[in-house]
């Protein structure tokens, strides 16, 4: 428990600027004060301190505490003060323009140019190219794509140390060539080629060595580059209009919201000490994160969102994949209508209840396969940083190799705006639906998107951080049972005889092709029967008798079947 | 229903640069015209190998004995490239171009013949009317016009630029393929509030360069482009005339604003460009007028 703060204000700057105020409590852990939500002003004559101050101005009046100074401009009163007024802490997550935005380029698409969005995305950045010599393009190609997208920082990487120069040094006359004036760059490639990338870049773009990612064929080497990127992050918020007297309003360094969450799931599976996944559902990305096995992975789907990329999702599902999920027909030039006038106007959120079901059904597709995208990449040969030997560099991997067992999995946690803005109960089922757990899971939702607040709390203090979570950001919506295997609807499918710890008995025999929400409360004793071609985690038609927990829905038990692996 | 952003006139410099070094064709304060070739450069073709002496089955250092065309010649696809003619005569065997290319280089090391294919042009035009303001050295140069520049939401399709033709009476008023008459060649269509992709055929065939319009289909758009886009990063399309939607998708009236101003400039020469990134690096479509 962090002994300096005893009242921190959190402020999130993304799609709005969302505030929140947390006071220690007792006996441990932060306890959420007052949130204040706010649009974000960084329209190129804004100011961003424009906005947090207006959502901060809204916790002052629910609170009843002054935070910010009488001179505006000073910003908020830190340390608290003996009167009440002013925060111990002000800590900044930032999501603006989409956060951090790169290009990395490695020589081959599997190897160097593989590990090198894998740096990048595990820094928190978005990757909006991979540029690699097998990528199907020609220089001039990839010079003139460079200039188009202006990413925020290139990453470059390439040969190991003492191995090939003359590809690494192309790519870095490419980026040489695309002209654009102090971008940052990353070289983390061959070693010995540094002092004639130096001659290259070191004139015109703002040049950064760090440690080849990967220094021999079978080493991969990702911390060293990340943590660069994490410093270049820093000075490109600054550069959003009013960020610089916002930095200096922080007492900590600003960090990027993605990066946040991920802190903050991450914290979730070492606390909780089980297998989980983690959803963080955005505008222009879907990150997935998980923990299995002891090997914490974050992955990014890059266009697969409900803002900017929201049309996307449908060209890459299809219309069937997402219309299954919608209980009114649509013809798919309206559907797709409908998601294009929200991609150009992606501030405009759903009024409609139409609307709102088809950014669901969207969420559910967005969600599968970001999911099915992070479940080929942990595996035991891929991961943050790792050995890998040269028989398997070249290897594809598919589910059959992913480490992420669903029957495994104990916890789902869901973020993203769209959490915050549904039912528990559509919530629930939208998770079932989009992420398909077997057997027996507790599902969970960041319920008002406060999860990058609390993930930079746990920068703070880990523990602290994590329990205010628990407390004021997170609702546990229920423990889930999920039949694996297929059954005719209406046919029987399993029973389940539940007694909570206050005594409280219940029985139930479910049929196949439901969900069905048990309410029962606390926490209690489930033996779960199947019958024959049914399995909730123990095999076939086996008996499962373990602990459960209940959440806002109780019990939530689907029927609607999973293919056996 | 939105407004189109829109900026009253103004000074207008635009960088026309090559992606790589060339030759700029233009000098300082000279007047440009949307087509004029501001640089020009190269790109070095493919080199394409031939491993003659494997398909030959014949040692390397001596397929030289064998190869027809010298290096510095040019061989068409499909040409005879060598011949072998063993056991007097009875066995032949012809090896043909696999493209069509100068000879670079012949191998008697490895035995393999390397093929340049023709160089591959990269140009880079003014776009806009104006004055060269600056030469960017062995890249091209800046242009400084007076214009007004008109944001749309969504586009497909790069640069172009021709005569503004009104095909509508009013910004609700759908294109249909009816209203395409007379000489439309090199023209930029305004359209009010759809445009059907028959319409856009229509135009594309009689030479139209551009479509300004209110909303279209996302179905008519796909059909046009040839696929349904996905990530909104658009512009290189390979369509024949570039696509600026102005307002929305679906039947959705150009803004009155909009229309208004665009029917001002009726048989104006104006540039568009339909180029579209909705993330990163926000670019939205223009219509760029001169003054």
């Amino acid at each position: 428990m962090s002994d300096i703060a005893q009242s921190i204000l959190v402020v999130d700057c993304g799609h709005v600027t969302h505030a929140i105020l947390v006071d220690q409590a007792a006996p441990k852990g932060y306890r959420l004060v007052a949130r204040g939500i706010a649009k974000t002003t960084v329209d190129p004559e804004g100011d961003v301190t424009l906005g947090v101050l207006a959502a901060v101005r809204q916790i002052e009046e629910s609170a009843g505490r002054q935070l910010v100074h009488q001179e505006q401009d000073q910003g908020i009163i830190t340390p608290r003060q003996p009167d009440g007024t002013g925060v111990d802490l002000m800590l900044v997550t930032s999501s603006v323009g989409g956060g951090l935005q790169m290009s990395v380029a490695g020589l081959v698409k599997i190897m160097t140019a593989d590990s090198a969005e894998r740096a990048a995305l595990g820094a928190g950045a978005s990757v909006l190219d991979v540029i690699a010599i097998d990528d199907g393009r020609m220089p001039h190609e990839h010079i003139q794509r460079i200039r188009e997208l202006k990413p925020d920082v290139f990453l470059l990487s390439g040969g190991i140390d003492g191995g090939n120069e003359s590809d690494v040094l192309e790519f870095a006359r490419e980026v040489a060539q695309a002209k654009l004036h102090r971008m940052p760059v990353i070289y983390a490639g061959n070693k010995e080629a540094r002092e004639e990338v130096k001659q290259i870049l070191g004139v015109d773009c703002e040049l950064h060595f760090v440690d080849n990612l990967r220094p021999v064929l079978e080493q991969e080497v990702l911390e060293p580059a990340r943590q660069k990127i994490h410093e270049l992050f820093m000075e490109h918020v600054v550069k959003t209009p009013g960020f610089d007297k916002l930095t200096k309003w922080a007492s900590r360094p600003v960090m990027p919201s993605t990066g946040a969450v991920s802190s903050l799931i991450e914290t979730a599976a070492r606390q909780h000490d089980m297998p989980l996944i983690g959803l963080n559902l955005g505008d222009t990305t879907t990150d997935v994160y998980s923990a299995f096995k002891g090997r914490f992975t974050r992955t990014v789907s890059a266009d697969l969102g409900l803002g900017y990329s929201i049309s996307n999702v449908l060209v890459r599902a299809g219309y069937q994949q997402v219309a299954r999920w919608l209980p009114f027909d649509i013809a798919p030039n309206e559907l797709q209508n409908r998601l294009r006038n929200r991609m150009i106007n992606p501030e405009q959120k759903p009024e409609c209840e139409e609307d709102k079901l088809i950014e669901q059904a969207i969420a559910r597709e967005a969600t599968r396969m970001a999911f099915e995208q992070h479940r080929r990449r942990v595996t035991g040969l891929r991961g943050v940083r790792q050995q890998r030997d040269i028989a398997n560099i070249f290897d594809q991997t598919s589910l059959a190799d992913s480490l992420v067992d669903m029957v495994e999995l104990q916890l789902i946690i869901g973020s993203g705006n769209v959490f915050a803005t549904i039912d528990d109960k559509s919530a629930a089922v939208l998770l079932l639906d989009a992420l398909q757990p077997e057997g027996l899971t507790r599902l969970a939702v960041d319920y008002s998107y406060a999860a990058p607040h609390y993930g930079m709390l746990t920068a703070i203090d880990q523990d602290a951080g994590y329990q205010g979570f628990e407390r004021d950001g997170l609702r546990h919506l229920g423990t889930s049972i999920c039949a694996i295997g297929r059954g005719r609807a209406g046919e029987a499918s399993l029973s389940i005889a539940f007694s909570s710890a206050d005594g409280h008995k219940l029985e139930r025999a479910i049929a196949w092709g439901q969900v069905e929400f048990i309410p029962v409360q606390g926490g209690g004793d489930i033996t779960i029967v199947p019958q024959t071609h049914c399995d909730v985690g123990a095999g076939d038609g086996h008996k499962l008798t373990t602990s459960v927990t209940a959440g806002t829905l109780g019990l939530i038990v689907d029927t609607r079947g999973r293919a056996k692996q | 229903m939105t407004i189109l952003a829109t900026s009253s006139s103004k000074v207008l410099l635009r960088e026309r640069r090559l992606p790589i070094p060339g030759d700029v064709l233009v000098q300082v304060s000279e007047h440009v015209l949307p087509d004029t070739l501001i640089a020009r450069a190269e790109v070095p073709g493919t080199p394409v190998g031939v491993s003659l002496a494997a398909r030959l089955d014949v040692p390397p250092e001596q397929i030289e004995k064998y190869v027809l065309k010298q290096v510095g010649d040019e061989v068409e696809l499909g040409e005879p490239l060598a011949m072998y003619s063993g056991l007097f005569g009875l066995a032949k065997k012809t090896i043909y171009a696999p493209t069509t290319g100068t000879v670079e280089s012949v191998s008697t090391v490895t035995g393999v013949v390397i093929i340049r294919e023709p160089n591959i042009p990269v140009e880079v035009k003014a776009y806009v009317s104006g004055v060269v303001a600056r030469i960017i050295d062995q890249e091209g140069a800046e242009i400084e016009s007076h214009a007004t520049v008109l944001h749309g939401k969504f586009g497909v399709g790069g640069e172009r630029w021709g005569e503004l033709h009104n095909l509508v009476n009013s910004p609700d008023q759908v294109v249909t393929p009816e209203l395409l008459t007379g000489d439309l060649r090199g023209k930029i269509l305004l359209g009010g509030a759809l445009i059907s992709v028959a319409a856009l055929h229509k135009a594309a065939q009689a030479g139209a360069v551009g479509v300004v319009v209110g909303g279209i289909d996302n179905s008519e758009l796909a059909e046009f482009v040839g696929y349904d886009i996905g990530v909104p990063i658009t512009g290189q399309e390979k369509v024949s005339l570039s696509v600026i939607v102005t307002d929305g998708f679906g039947h959705t009236p150009m803004s009155d604003d909009t229309f208004s101003l665009l029917s001002r400039h009726e048989g104006q020469q104006v540039s568009i460009n339909g180029t579209t990134h909705l993330r990163a690096n926000l670019i939205k479509p223009e219509i760029i007028i001169p003054a």
